[in-house]
Parts: structure tokens; C-alpha cells; sequence
């Protein structure tokens, strides 16, 4: 009488089935904003491995999203390095941030922790528009260039300047985190993070060095969260502080907590729902932070699972009235 | 050239600064101590209490001392609301929810602000705005002064509130040992629910206070709210002459840093502080003990 | 009975049940030590009543049922949401853009443009670009126009944002804004690719030197002010200046300008300080090491709301020099400050600070005019940007017309100087062509002084043509 109605992989290949037809019929907005919507997408997986799995909250992933795209700007157009150098480059410099930020700020637990990270994400905000000559301060960062042409099997480029090639693109890199995510979480460092999660004195005193670990968790996440940064920059062509200000940092929470924290399917969920509001509503643009808020305050009091937590549920009610979840195990 | 009076000028301004981070963050501290939430929306509340007083006094006509004391009640029941229906039910779960709980206040509070207030700067304007108090070649705006003063005895009222009444005693003994109060046959949750208010009702005051000094605008709580929490880390969580030391030391610190180095990067300043406090003095100058999880 | 578990007999009277599930003591033992271990890590919990024990998932306060209806809402919402993406809307006037900020420290600028786009165009589809009309008149056709907004927030990554989404949702051939040198420079990276014809709103040199053909400026560069300013300086004996600048472009190549021809003159600089005036709310330190060089006038190179903060804020210390405003100083800062705090100061403004004061002189009536209907449909004065962007829908619209055409912006662009050679537009500002590198020619500035509670003009400040082309 067991018979899952799901694997997970029969869910997950209709999903990327939709996601490579739809946009091409779709409008060039549309398609803008699911090109936005993977790259915060991508900024969720970045907070969900260091939240969801290692159960530190951080809100300084907005940081290393300035860093990586700032860093890519800067050396895209004031040193002429071409896409894919710099692109490595960049996404080096904010896993290298997120490696020496973390060596200290994991030595804290809990608010402490919090505060810190968010000190950092406050201080990188401030020196992004304060150092004129370096950033170009308020007035932002203009010409970043987008992916160098491809040469195609069957002759011709496939160039990068339209919106549709960008946003294969930038789902390529959503698919590749997704699937490096989902190794990660099931393998034994994986398994190290959950268990840090759930109690980091019990974890250690098995013998697991759980600071490196947690180093390694949060440079991961930083590394995420800089391609998220320079696939942005590249395709919005122009940057600016802002988007490095903490409140960015607060708006990646939100997505994560209401899809679902710790899961896989919660980061795309929870920016899906949060980023599709507010343009339901562009009606009244000011509306839209009390909205997501209210989302937010809902999830917190009845669902903190988020949405991928609530179809847990759902999915384990149905289930469990016809086998144990312990038996055979 | 560094000039005594220049010096001296700068302490003013510090000192007439550092009292608004005073009261948000001694009231910052106080709710940490009792319901160990970090209450990311009080920045958010001084500015709800600031424009409060505003369209009291600008819409209504009324006068700025009642509205002054009208705000801060406003405050103290809001707070009593969150508490109720926030706070309260969420008392069980994992600390860190608290803390998202308060950024999805802090949201909810800013669009609404945004919404119902407009985005345009607002200038609060009460009859002494513009006087200017001359003191040898020393000045100070009227309004400045009367936050530094309003600060004073706000201040000097809560500890005795705290030091010399039985409620007061209530507050202090929950905040050191929530078991043992509970224990004594204090009704813990009232005592929360207290803190809160106490904590909201100083935001309030604060936004009256600062209110006619600057500009308001519905983002105008985050600057001073992370100043605060500066100050509360480096006070040391849990205590408040620690808030009221670390505001005061830090509301200088961003006036001479602001004049001798540089105005854009003083909030560097102070957080630099702040990280380095939770680095080497996690207990920060006068905190009672480390933050267990 | 048999166990449901390993299928071993089970005695009767002896059998376990474990969720609807038959076991042998053995099987139900090893459960129970689960049990214990899963409920040690906090995610079970477990009931007795009478005999029996029931389980529960640890964390289930409320039940299931709320949960399940929370999600199946949740699920709902999110359905409507995105079956309103899907659905798009049709055009059936002609859309224009506008693009500025709506919150934000600029949002004083920002609302004011975006509401007097709306007004220009609700006077154009009332009565026309010459007053012949309702709407314009294109291809034989009465076309309505129809604002279409959104808000940047002053920042250019939104900015540019902003412009994909006017030209790819609504079509729009023309974008009016964005505000601000920032936002306008990362537009012109975009638009030419996006094919929209926009007027950005910025007063920095460099605007115009891009080589933008769809591109408007409604301002002349600032800082060809700062050599007359410099001169009024000197005129006055004020030799010692101290300046605060934006950390902008426009504002700090301006304040330089201003620095240069000053210490030309004989003057001295004692102190310039370059800061970023959106985060800025507190000029009490700048100000007190002003204060302490004695400067005899402090130069404002700063949108309206910095000026009149950083003004208040010198005077709060007891500053008692001069300061030297520039152009974007307007009635709400000087509501703000008060001019019986600003005698002897000059302004380096358009003339809408002097017409406003002096209303006598505005002889077509325009600024006037527009004041009032402005007043009257928000209930407030509008911050000066807004009075600029209400010349240029009107320049636009009767472009359109005159090259028949509301979709090609390559021809609107190269109508529009026509447009206003023809010199029969409600124009606020006299301008009277438009330069190739876009810029909007031909309204003078004036300088100002602060005399008993009111402005002085001293003289009409223009910029020759060559220099600007």
C-alpha cells in the first residue's frame, strides 16, 4: 500500500519544462522580471544555506551581493577585463569576503551573530557611496557588459543583449546552484550543517569542528550570493548602492521564511509569491513593504514552515493515514 | 587647528544627538533583558511617535507639550497591542523568529507609514523652532535643548520607577532571572507586556522630542535605530545605565567623528564599534552576562 | 494476529498498536527507542491516555486544519497573482512616461514632476497644444494622451528598471525624466537600445557630451554659473567661502567651477566638503567646523531639502555669514528657514523664485498661471523641476504633431525644435530651440539678492550657445 504520489524529480522537471517554454511567448516585461526574479531566487539559496541549513541568520547577504557586482563593475569597465575573468574574479572576491567576515562573526551565536552581519552589510553600504573615486558613489556604476558572444554549432552567435538569451542565462546559473544545493544538503558536510542547526554544543561535542564548518557554510553562501551580484549587474547594465543596503538583506529573509527555510523547493516559492505582489499591485508602489511585511507576520504566527513547510504537511496528513513514517526504517 | 571652541561645539552636538539614542536605546535594552527579542521595529516607532506629534500639533493645533505626553501614551498602548498579538503568541518559538517577526514589523510599519503619511519630507514646525540660544561663542538650537533636558528627566523618572517602586522591582528581578520571578508569583507576562510598553512609550518621546529638529520622513527611524543597537552592544544587552552610557559615548563619537574625519563615513565609526565590541567584550561596558543560546 | 511490522505471530492479549498498526513487543520496543531518540531531538512528542499512547509531530499547536487552510489561501493568492502577470492590457491612447522619484529624499522633486507631467497633459487633451482642441492632432486623428508613471526612488539601477518596463509593457515612445544626473546617465546607456526618447532631468556638464540622439535636457549645465557667481562674490567683498557640494556630479564639478574662478579672483576657499545629501540629515558638524574658519559666505551646492536643512542647521549654531543659494532653492525652503534669517544672501536661480515674488513681472502670465493650477488641483506649491518637465510635455505633444507621428521618437526628436522655434507654446521658461546634443535653449537665469524679507534682481545670467554646443 506505499505509493508516493511524488518523487521529487517527476515535480521538479515539469517546473523546468514551464520555465524554458513560457518566456518565449511571454512579453519582454514578463521576461524582465523573471530574469529578476532568478537572480533573487538565486540571493534565497545563498540565505538558505547558511539559515535554512546551518540555522544562522544573516543578514549581510545583500553585502556580498554589492561586493560581487560592484567588484565585477569595476573590473569590467575601469580595468577592460572581458566577461568570464571577471566574472570569476568577482564571485572569488565575495566568497573571499564572506571567508574573513565569517572567521570572526561565527565565533557569535544567535543576535549577536544577526548584529554583526548586519554591521557589515550597514558598513559596505556606507563605503560603496561614500568612496566616490573608488564606486562612483550615488551616481552608481554604468556599463557593465553582458555575456561575450557564443559561437554556435550550426554557425552563427547567439548573443546576449536581448532579454530572452540573458534569461536562459540566468537560469542556467539557477539550475546549476539549485543542483549544487541540493548535492550539498544531502551529502555528509550537508549533514554537518543540519545537525549544527538543530544544536551546535550537542554537534560539536561529537567531535565535529563545527567552526570550519560554519566557515565553510557561510563562504558558500557568499560565493551565491556574488553571482546573484554580477549576474545582476550584467544584466541591469547600470548598479548603484542601494542595492547593497541591508534592506535588501531583510527583503531576501522574507522571500525565504515564507517559502519555506531549509527546503528546496522554499526559496522559489517565497520570491515568487513576494516578488509577484508587488507587481499585482504597482497600482500603489507604497504599499508594497507593508504588504510583504503582512505576508511575512502571517507566515511567522501560523506557518513559520513557509509554503514548502505547508505542503509538507499537507503531503504528510495524506500519507500518513495509510503507512508509518517509522516503519522499515 | 584643532580650536577649543570647535571642540566644544561638537560635544553639544553630540551630546543633544546622543540623548535621542539614549531613550530609543534604553528603550531597546529593556525589552532584550525581559523578552530577550532585539526589537528591530523601535526605529520605526520613534518615527510613528514623531509624526504623531507632528499632526497633533500641525493638523489639530494642538499644544506641543500635550502632544508630546499624548504621543508617548499612544506609543505605550501600541506597544501593549504588538505584545498582545505578536510578541505574546510568539513567545515559544526559536529566538530567531522573534527577530524576523520584528524585521516583518519593521515592513509593515514603514509601508503603512509611506502609505498613509506620503513620501515627502514633512517639517514640524512648534513656535520655538527657529530660536537659537547663544552662550558665549557657543550656540544651541532651543528645541535641542529641550531634548536634552526632556532626556534628563525622562531618564531620572525611569529609575526611580525602577529602583524605588514595587512594579519596578517586578521589571528588574524578570529581567535577571525569569524563573525565579515566576517562582515569586510574579506574573511574568504582565511584567513583558509592561517592558514593551515602557520600551515603545521612550521611542515615542523620542520621535516628540527630535521631532521639530529634523525632517521627518518615513525612513527616519533606521539611522538612530542602528546607532542604538550600536550603543546597546556596547553598553552591554540587558542593561540600561549600559544604554545610556554606550548612547552617550556613541552620539559623541559620531559628532567629533563627523567633524574631524568625516561626515559621510561616521556610521562606519560607530558600527566599527559595535563589531569590535562583539569581537574582543561581547559583554559589552556594564553587561551582565554572555547570551546563551 | 500477525505483526504488521516483521510478520511474526503474536500472542493474543499481547498485541501493540502503533498508528492504526498491529506489533510484537519486539517490533514496538525498537519503535519506542526511536521514539525516544526523535523525541530527544525535539520532533515528537508523545500522549498517554489510559493504555494507549499517541503520537504527535512535535511543534503542532493549533492543528493541522489551520495550516492547511493558510496554505490553501496562500495558494490562491499566489494563482491570482500570476494569472494577472499573464494577462496584459491594450492600448488605446497614446501612452507617455514618466519616470522620477515618488519617495526618497527627492521625492519632494520627484512628485512635483510627475504631477505636472499629469497636468500639461490634462491641459493638452483638454485643450490642445495651440488651444485648438481637445488632445493632438496626428494623422488626421485626435489622439488623448495618458500618463504612465513609475517610481525610481532616486536610485539609477531602479531608474533604468523603470525605463524597460514604460517602454516594454505600455510602448511608450517618450519617457518624461528620470530626475537627477545619476539616474539620467545610466538611462542613456539603455535607451537608444530600448528605442524611447527620454528628457532626463539633470544639470551636469557631461549630460549632453554622451552623443545621445534620443535625449533631452530641459537645463542648462550648472556649472557655467560658477564663474558669474564667483564674480558677484568678489563684488561684494565676500573673499572667504566655504562649500558644501552633493556628492553628484552636477553639484560638485559646480561647486569646483565656483572654487576656480573665485581663487582667480583673489578669493579664498577655507573648506569644501563633498557629501551625499539623500543620507545626509545632520549638517551640525559641517557646519560647526565651517563656522570655526569664519567664512563671509557658504555656497549650497545641494537639491532643495539639503539646503534648507543644511542652512537651518548653520544657523542653529549661530553661523551669522552669508550663504549663496542655487536653483534649487524654492518657497518650501524658504518657508522653512525664513527669509528674515537670509539677509544679504544671494541666490543663483530661474526666475521662478523671482516671478513667484514678484508676480508683476511675469508678463504671459505662465508661471502664474501654472502656480495656481497646481495649488488648486494638489493643494500645495510644487517644487521647480515640475514647472521645467510642464514645457517640455507641451514641446513634445506639438512635436508630435508637427511630424505626425506617435510612435517614431527619431522624428519627434527631430520635430521638436520646430516645436518651439515656432514660439507659440504656453511655455513657462521663454526657451526657444532645441540644441543637437539635446539641451533646451534660450530661458535666462537670474541672480538674486536677499534684501529686507524679499529677492533683488541684480542681473540675467545667460550662457552663450557656442559653449554649449
Amino acid at each position: 500500500m506505499k505509493m508516493p504520489l511524488f518523487t521529487k524529480a517527476t515535480a521538479w522537471l515539469p517546473a523546468l519544462i514551464l520555465a524554458i517554454v513560457i518566456p518565449p511567448m511571454a512579453g519582454g516585461y514578463l521576461v524582465s522580471m523573471l530574469i529578476l526574479i532568478c537572480i533573487w531566487t538565486i540571493m534565497c539559496f545563498s540565505l538558505n544555506i547558511i539559515y535554512g541549513y546551518t540555522g544562522q541568520l544573516s543578514l549581510g547577504q545583500a553585502a556580498f551581493f554589492g561586493i560581487g557586482a560592484y567588484a565585477f563593475g569595476l573590473l569590467t569597465v575601469k580595468v577592460n577585463m572581458g566577461f568570464w575573468p571577471a566574472f570569476f574574479a568577482s564571485v572569488f572576491i565575495a566568497g573571499l569576503s564572506g571567508f574573513l567576515i565569517g572567521i570572526p562573526a561565527l565565533k557569535l551565536r544567535g543576535p549577536y551573530f544577526i548584529l554583526v552581519t548586519l554591521g557589515f552589510s550597514v558598513i559596505v553600504g556606507v563605503v560603496l557611496v561614500a568612496w566616490v573615486d573608488l564606486t562612483g558613489g550615488a551616481n552608481g556604476l554604468a556599463g557593465m557588459p553582458r555575456p561575450s558572444p557564443v559561437p554556435l554549432p550550426w554557425g552563427g552567435r547567439l548573443t546576449f543583449d536581448s532579454l530572452l538569451p540573458m534569461y536562459y542565462f540566468t537560469l542556467f546559473f539557477l539550475v546549476l546552484i539549485m543542483v549544487f544545493s541540493h548535492r550539498l544538503i544531502n551529502s555528509l558536510i550537508g549533514r554537518r550543517f543540519i545537525a549544527i542547526s538543530y544544536n551546535e554544543d550537542l554537534t560539536e561535542s561529537l567531535g565535529i569542528d563545527t567552526m570550519s564548518t560554519k566557515i565553510l557554510s557561510f563562504t558558500i553562501s557568499a560565493i551565491m550570493a556574488g553571482i546573484a551580484g554580477v549576474l545582476y549587474a550584467s544584466y541591469n547594465v547600470v548598479i548603484s548602492p542601494e542595492m547593497a543596503y541591508f534592506a535588501r538583506g531583510m527583503d531576501v529573509v522574507a522571500y525565504l521564511v515564507v517559502g519555506g527555510a531549509g527546503t528546496m523547493a522554499g526559496p522559489i516559492l517565497g520570491t515568487l509569491v513576494l516578488m509577484a505582489v508587488p507587481e499585482l499591485l504597482q497600482v500603489i508602489p507604497s504599499l508594497k513593504t507593508m504588504i510583504n511585511g503582512i505576508i511575512l507576520m502571517l507566515f511567522l504566527i501560523f506557518l513559520p514552515s513557509g509554503i514548502s513547510g505547508g505542503f509538507k504537511a499537507l503531503k504528510g496528513r495524506i500519507i500518513r493515514s495509510r503507512t508509518s513514517p517509522y516503519a522499515g526504517s | 587647528m584643532v580650536t577649543a571652541v570647535e571642540f566644544c561645539q561638537y560635544i553639544l552636538n553630540g551630546i543633544s544627538q546622543g540623548c535621542i539614542y539614549i531613550l530609543l536605546a534604553s528603550g531597546l535594552t529593556l525589552v532584550f533583558g525581559i523578552l530577550n527579542v532585539p526589537n528591530f521595529a523601535q526605529g520605526h516607532l520613534y518615527m510613528i511617535g514623531a509624526y504623531f506629534g507632528f499632526y497633533m500639533v500641525m493638523s489639530f493645533g494642538m499644544n506641543y507639550w500635550m502632544a508630546l505626553i499624548l504621543a508617548t501614551m499612544a506609543l505605550a498602548f501600541l506597544g501593549l497591542l504588538l505584545y498582545k498579538f505578536i510578541f505574546y503568541p510568539m513567545r515559544d518559538v526559536p529566538e530567531v523568529n522573534l527577530f524576523v517577526a520584528a524585521m516583518a514589523l519593521l515592513m509593515i510599519i514603514e509601508g503603512a507609514a509611506l502609505f498613509f503619511f506620503g513620501t515627502e519630507t514633512k517639517w514640524f514646525v512648534v513656535p520655538y523652532s527657529r530660536h537659537v540660544v547663544t552662550f558665549g561663542p557657543f550656540a544651541l538650537p532651543l528645541q535641542r535643548i529641550i531634548v536634552i533636558l526632556g532626556t534628563l528627566v525622562v531618564m531620572i523618572a525611569l529609575q526611580i520607577f525602577i529602583k524605588k517602586t514595587m512594579i519596578g522591582a517586578t521589571l528588574e528581578a524578570t529581567a535577571q532571572q525569569r524563573e525565579g520571578a515566576m517562582l515569586c508569583g510574579i506574573k511574568v507576562t504582565s511584567v513583558s507586556a509592561l517592558a514593551f510598553m515602557i520600551g515603545t512609550g521612550l521611542a515615542g518621546i523620542a520621535g516628540v522630542l527630535i521631532g521639530p529638529a529634523v525632517l521627518l520622513e518615513p525612513t527616519m527611524g533606521m539611522g538612530p535605530l542602528l546607532v542604538a543597537f550600536s550603543a546597546v552592544v556596547f553598553g552591554g544587552m540587558g542593561s540600561i545605565a549600559g544604554a545610556v552610557l554606550g548612547a552617550f559615548i556613541l552620539g559623541l563619537v559620531e559628532s567629533l567623528a563627523s567633524g574631524y574625519i568625516s561626515a559621510t563615513y561616521s556610521l562606519t565609526f560607530v558600527f566599527g564599534i559595535m563589531i569590535l565590541t562583539l569581537l574582543f567584550r561581547p559583554k559589552g561596558l556594564l553587561g551582565r552576562e554572555v547570551w546563551r543560546p | 494476529m500477525k505483526c504488521d511490522r516483521c510478520g511474526s505471530e503474536i500472542d493474543p492479549g499481547e498485541e501493540k498498536e502503533y498508528l492504526g498498526q498491529t506489533l510484537c513487543e519486539d517490533c514496538y520496543k525498537e519503535l519506542e527507542r526511536e521514539f525516544a531518540v526523535l523525541r530527544h531531538m525535539e520532533k515528537v512528542r508523545g500522549e498517554k491516555r489510559g493504555n494507549r499512547i499517541l503520537l504527535r509531530l512535535w511543534g503542532n499547536k493549533g492543528g493541522n486544519m489551520k495550516r492547511i487552510l493558510a496554505f490553501f489561501i496562500l495558494t490562491i493568492l499566489t494563482t491570482m497573482t500570476c494569472s494577472h502577470i499573464l494577462l496584459a492590457q491594450e492600448l488605446k491612447t497614446v501612452k507617455v512616461g514618466a519616470l522620477s522619484p515618488h519617495s526618497g529624499l527627492n521625492a519632494y522633486f520627484g512628485l512635483s514632476v510627475f504631477r505636472s507631467v499629469e497636468l500639461a497633459v490634462k491641459n493638452i487633451n483638454e485643450k490642445g497644444t495651440l488651444g485648438k482642441g481637445p488632445g493632438i492632432l496626428v494623422n488626421g486623428r485626435r489622439w488623448r494622451l495618458e500618463v504612465v508613471s513609475y517610481d525610481d526612488g532616486g536610485d539609477p539601477a531602479k531608474s533604468v528598471a523603470g525605463m524597460r518596463r514604460l517602454v516594454e509593457m505600455h510602448n511608450v515612445p517618450v519617457i518624461f525624466g528620470p530626475f537627477g544626473t545619476p539616474a539620467t546617465w545610466a538611462c542613456q546607456e539603455i535607451n537608444m537600445q530600448s528605442g524611447v526618447l527620454f528628457c532626463g532631468m539633470s544639470a551636469s556638464d557631461l549630460s549632453r557630451k554622451k552623443g545621445n540622439s534620443l535625449y533631452f535636457q530641459e537645463r542648462l549645465p550648472a556649472i557655467y554659473w560658477g564663474d558669474p557667481m564667483a564674480q558677484a562674490c568678489i563684488e561684494r567683498g565676500y573673499k572667504k567661502a566655504c562649500i558644501v557640494a552633493d556628492v553628484n556630479e552636477a553639484y560638485s564639478s559646480w561647486a569646483k567651477r565656483f572654487v576656480d574662478k573665485l581663487e582667480s579672483l583673489g578669493g579664498k576657499v577655507l573648506g569644501f566638503e563633498t557629501i551625499d545629501s539623500k543620507a545626509m540629515t545632520d549638517y551640525h558638524s559641517i557646519m560647526t567646523k565651517f563656522k570655526a574658519k569664519s567664512p563671509d559666505i557658504i555656497f549650497l551646492s545641494l537639491y532643495e531639502d539639503p539646503q534648507a536643512l543644511a542652512a537651518s542647521h548653520a544657523l542653529d549654531i549661530g553661523y551669522k555669514g552669508k550663504f549663496f543659494l542655487n536653483s534649487d532653492w524654492g518657497k518650501k525652503a524658504e518657508k522653512i528657514v525664513g527669509l528674515d534669517r537670509l539677509e544679504g544672501s544671494l541666490v543663483e536661480a530661474t526666475q521662478w523664485m523671482f516671478y513667484q515674488a514678484h508676480p508683476e513681472q511675469d508678463k504671459e502670465g505662465f508661471l502664474t498661471g501654472y502656480l495656481k493650477q497646481y495649488q488648486d488641483t494638489y493643494g500645495y506649491i510644487p517644487a521647480q523641476p515640475g514647472a521645467h518637465i510642464y514645457g517640455v510635455v507641451y514641446m513634445v505633444a506639438r512635436a508630435m504633431e508637427i511630424a505626425d507621428t506617435i510612435t517614431d521618437p527619431y522624428a519627434i526628436r527631430e520635430a521638436a525644435p520646430k516645436a518651439l522655434q515656432e514660439g507659440n507654446l504656453p511655455l513657462i521658461f521663454p526657451n526657444t530651440d532645441v540644441l543637437e546634443n539635446g539641451l533646451i535653449y534660450g530661458a535666462p537665469d537670474f541672480l538674486l539678492e536677499i534684501r529686507d524679507g524679499d529677492y533683488k534682481l541684480i542681473r540675467e545670467l545667460q550662457v552663450p550657445r557656442e559653449v554649449l554646443e
